[in-house]
């Protein structure tokens, strides 16, 4: 069944074919034009934490009480805060922050995740149960809550923060994993490296993770920004980073005066709309990328 | 489908972010509707005769713990016992003596080891029954049993007998002597000018709470939900959480109060709390409830022709601590050198609003600070020179230990004396933790270089000189044994003498030591402001206590009484 050549001179054949070829994974994420708009975003933000000093321009640490809640101006152009410090550099210094708790938790969470899942889906039986048990007891955690306390005794800082909120954010995909691998393993491929006496460890990073992998980067993308969140609600609620350091979510707790709230709009609302459109941004290219990954998405 | 999984595991997790994130304004937004809805329950149930005497409606700024007085540690407990459930006597303002409630006088033996008191004989319970020698035994006996997780057992070891009885090695209080039904007498172990302080306890029925085990006393319903007092004020109900209304007690033995009733009224924020006030919903700030410390707050009140805004002198005291366990700190000149380095002046303009009093030592007793300490002017030079001097490390990084502090006001005052000090020299880093494990590594393990705090006040310089800086407290400084000598003794010394101009003197001594070798780093005492509806008449304040500008508040009036302690002298007609 060829195309003949009057099917491909048919216009509306034409363009379906160019739309579906080539019908690859990056050629599917670059049809999805917000999540690509997204993704320039999300670089822009990772260009601004590498080059945060020069972006800054002022230091973010520096106290000046005669310029105190300055609105903005060709010196401070997001204004001072209450300790005159510069809102732009703090802005800047906090992305950092806010940016790389994202990510350090997530490699936290993701990597217990894939070995919980992997080991529970491959290995099976007792193994599977007894971990399958343990990932429902963490799950029903009311996790925010147990995020609090676990940071409040611990000490807020910001180690702190990562390694709690990756401690604890790991089930779903585990969940997810194990599922994925249950179904692997019965494969025919697997079988067959299973029958010429290929390791088990061998099966699993030659055979299965490769397999995982689209899920992996479709939780990270997505748990980031979830991620990103956390750490902003921690922070609002004054337990997130060290003074003298500023996250997004910290400079967004000044916004719980009334007077500020009323008054003094530069001190909440770039902290605030850098979160929301960093947690868009990662969502969006989530999206994005789990489109791209399941072709039966399209259309 | 897993996709959808992973989506809608984000979407709850944006959610639980999103409903924390507004759960303050939620707070907020439903705040005021509950405190409508109590103050109006409130006015309908009113007779009108109390409508005409005045529903006074007073704001606090979080829940009451209990209304159990042997445990209560809260400003909102000390309220409610001084409205509901009374002391013998009671500390005036400005602290010089005492004045009489449940008593109507007292009598101290020459030696200072017997103190007589006369209970009022009119003194009765709200429901009627004599208020009596014996209610004053048995709540003392209370207050010195241990089971009954009282606070006061260490502050009552004065009394003579008290020990024993604490350690249950005696079944009654030596001591402490029931006269006649009217007359009770209490003996200390050594004469000592300090144990009217200890008469200022509230004292509870016998005949409601003389049958219960002294261990299962704290769960009673008396002090949750149906308290009797004998105060001027009877408790009429609590709406846990929501507020405490009182009614006036028109048999109270020192004449009936003006007011027909008062309400506590409980709010979520301070910035409900301010919107009550603007809304005559509440009439003043009674305990937290408004954002004092903003200057933008206070200046919107004085600007208000409703309101009278007054300060009144302050009780806590906001310090860096030092560990002279250290050895960094062991040289005088680096801790002088802290005090230089910080611009106290500066700090409460920008982040108090100018409402602060500078003091150089940490007994902020007025009595018992001579007027020649060093004033610690702000100088970084000298500061940096005096470390010089010292031979200091410059490399030495300071861990300065604070209660996670959850207002970015806060922190951005911490981050702004973080950077005064290392100015001067001062390597700084600051942790943060939780209040339980700072209390911890500062009182019980000493595991810290310095701590920042408020620290809550005493009745008397010897609490403080005793509870902090000696082996008789928790010594959490060490400074008694780091300074050696005679100050310890000295400071036993000064708590027995009963002379007090001979007090004075020793407190004037140790204040010098305290100033020229600093076992602190005193920043400011916050001075109180209130915020009064204009209908709110007090007999303690004119109208020259009222503040009429932002600088009148470092200017504190001098208050005569602490205004709970008087507030069957209230009227008001809003």
């Amino acid at each position: 069944m060829a195309n003949t050549p009057l099917q491909e001179s048919d216009p509306e054949q034409v363009e379906l074919n160019a739309r579906k070829s080539p019908n690859t994974v990056g050629a599917r994420f670059r049809r999805h034009k917000v999540a690509v708009g997204s993704l320039a975003i999300i670089a822009v933000l990772g260009l601004i934490d590498i080059f945060a000093p020069i972006v800054a321009m002022q230091d973010p640490y520096t106290v000046d009480l005669d310029s105190i809640r300055q609105p903005p101006s060709a010196d401070h152009i997001l204004g001072t805060d209450s300790a005159g410090r510069d809102m732009w550099a703090r802005m800047v210094y906090g992305a950092r922050i806010s940016m790389s708790v994202g990510f350090v938790a997530n490699v936290i969470s993701i990597s217990i995740g894939v070995l919980i899942g992997t080991v529970s889906g491959y290995v099976g039986g007792r193994v599977d149960n007894i971990l399958m048990r343990f990932t429902e007891l963490v799950m029903n955690f009311p996790t925010f809550f147990a995020i609090l306390m676990l940071v409040a005794l611990l000490g807020p800082n910001i180690i702190n923060v990562m390694v709690v909120i990756g401690v604890l954010g790991w089930e779903g995909l585990a969940r997810l994993l194990r599922a994925q691998v249950l179904s692997l393993r019965e494969q025919a491929f697997v079988e067959a490296a299973r029958c010429i006496g290929t390791p088990h460890y061998r099966i699993v990073f030659r055979h299965i993770l490769p397999n995982l992998q689209p899920y992996i980067l479709v939780a990270a993308t997505l748990g980031v920004a979830g991620t990103i969140l956390t750490e902003s609600a921690l922070s609002f609620l004054g337990l997130g980073v060290q003074i003298p350091q500023a996250s997004w979510g910290s400079m967004l707790n000044s916004a719980q005066s009334l007077t500020v709230l009323t008054n003094s709009p530069w001190l909440w609302l770039p902290p605030g709309i850098a979160i929301s459109v960093a947690v868009l941004a990662m969502n969006f290219v989530g999206d994005g990328l789990r489109d791209a990954f399941d072709p039966r998405m399209e259309v | 489908m897993r996709s959808k999984a992973e989506g809608s595991v984000n979407r709850r997790e944006f959610l639980k972010a999103s409903a924390l994130a507004a759960g303050a304004t939620a707070l907020a937004a439903c705040a005021p509707v509950a405190s409508d809805a109590g103050a109006g329950a409130a006015d309908e149930a009113m007779p009108e005769q109390e409508m005409q005497r005045g529903n006074l409606i007073g704001l606090y700024g979080g829940p009451i713990n209990s209304f159990n007085p042997l445990t209560a540690v809260q400003g909102f407990q000390a309220h409610f016992f001084q409205c509901v459930l009374p002391p013998l006597i009671q500390q005036n303002v400005p602290k010089t003596g005492f004045v009489p409630i449940m008593a109507e006088s007292w009598e101290v033996s020459d030696d200072a080891t017997q103190y007589t008191f006369h209970i009022h004989p009119d003194a009765k319970w709200h429901d009627g029954t004599d208020f009596t020698a014996e209610d004053v035994l048995f709540t003392y006996e209370l207050y010195l049993n241990p089971a009954t997780k009282s606070r006061q057992v260490s502050n009552l070891a004065m009394v003579e007998g008290a020990e024993a009885y604490s350690n249950d090695e005696a079944d009654s209080v030596s001591g402490i002597t029931v006269v006649d039904e009217k007359t009770i007498q209490f003996t200390t172990a050594y004469p000592t000018g300090l144990f009217l302080f200890q008469a200022t306890n509230s004292i509870l029925p016998k005949h409601v709470l003389g049958d219960v085990a002294p261990d299962t006393l704290e769960n009673q319903s008396f002090f949750f939900e149906d308290p009797l007092g004998s105060g001027p004020f009877r408790f009429v109900e609590y709406q846990t959480d929501q507020f405490i209304r009182l009614e006036a007690n028109d048999d109270w033995h020192w004449g009936a109060p003006n007011l027909g009733s008062y309400i506590m009224q409980i709010v979520a924020s301070p910035d409900v709390g301010q919107i009550a006030l603007e809304r005559g919903e509440a009439h003043f700030n009674a305990w937290g409830g408004l954002n004092t410390s903003s200057t933008e707050v206070v200046q919107s009140f004085i600007d208000n022709e409703d309101f009278k805004v007054v300060a009144t002198t302050g009780v806590v005291f906001t310090a860096y601590s030092f560990n002279l366990r250290r050895g960094f700190f062991a040289d005088k000149r680096v801790r002088q050198a802290w005090l230089h380095a910080l611009d106290r002046k500066k700090i409460i303009e920008v982040f108090q609003g100018g409402n602060g009093t500078i003091y150089n030592s940490p007994l902020i007793h007025g009595w018992s600070i001579p007027d020649d300490l060093n004033p610690y002017d702000y100088d970084a030079d000298l500061a940096r020179s005096l470390l010089e001097e010292a031979g200091w490390d410059f490399d030495q990084e300071v861990t300065v230990n604070l209660i996670t502090l959850r207002s970015e006001e806060a922190r951005a005052q911490v981050a702004a004396e973080k950077q005064m000090l290392e100015e001067a020299g001062f390597k700084i880093r600051i942790e943060e933790m939780d209040s339980s494990v700072w209390v911890e590594r500062f009182y019980d393990t000493h595991d810290f270089d310095a701590v920042r705090v408020g620290f809550g006040s005493f009745p008397d310089p010897d609490g403080f000189l005793k509870f902090h800086l000696t082996t008789q407290g928790r010594n959490a400084n060490g400074y008694s044994e780091a300074l050696g000598g005679d100050f310890e003794e000295k400071v036993i010394e000064a708590g027995q003498l009963t002379d007090q101009a001979a007090r004075q003197e020793i407190y004037f001594e140790l204040q010098r030591t305290l100033n020229d070798n600093p076992s602190h780093a005193p920043l400011y005492v916050g001075n109180n402001v209130w915020v009064f509806n204009g209908g709110v008449h007090i007999p303690e304040i004119t109208d020259q206590g009222v503040v009429s500008s932002l600088s009148d508040l470092s200017n504190p009036l001098p208050a005569k009484r602490d205004w709970w302690t008087n507030l069957e002298g209230w009227a008001f007609d809003g």
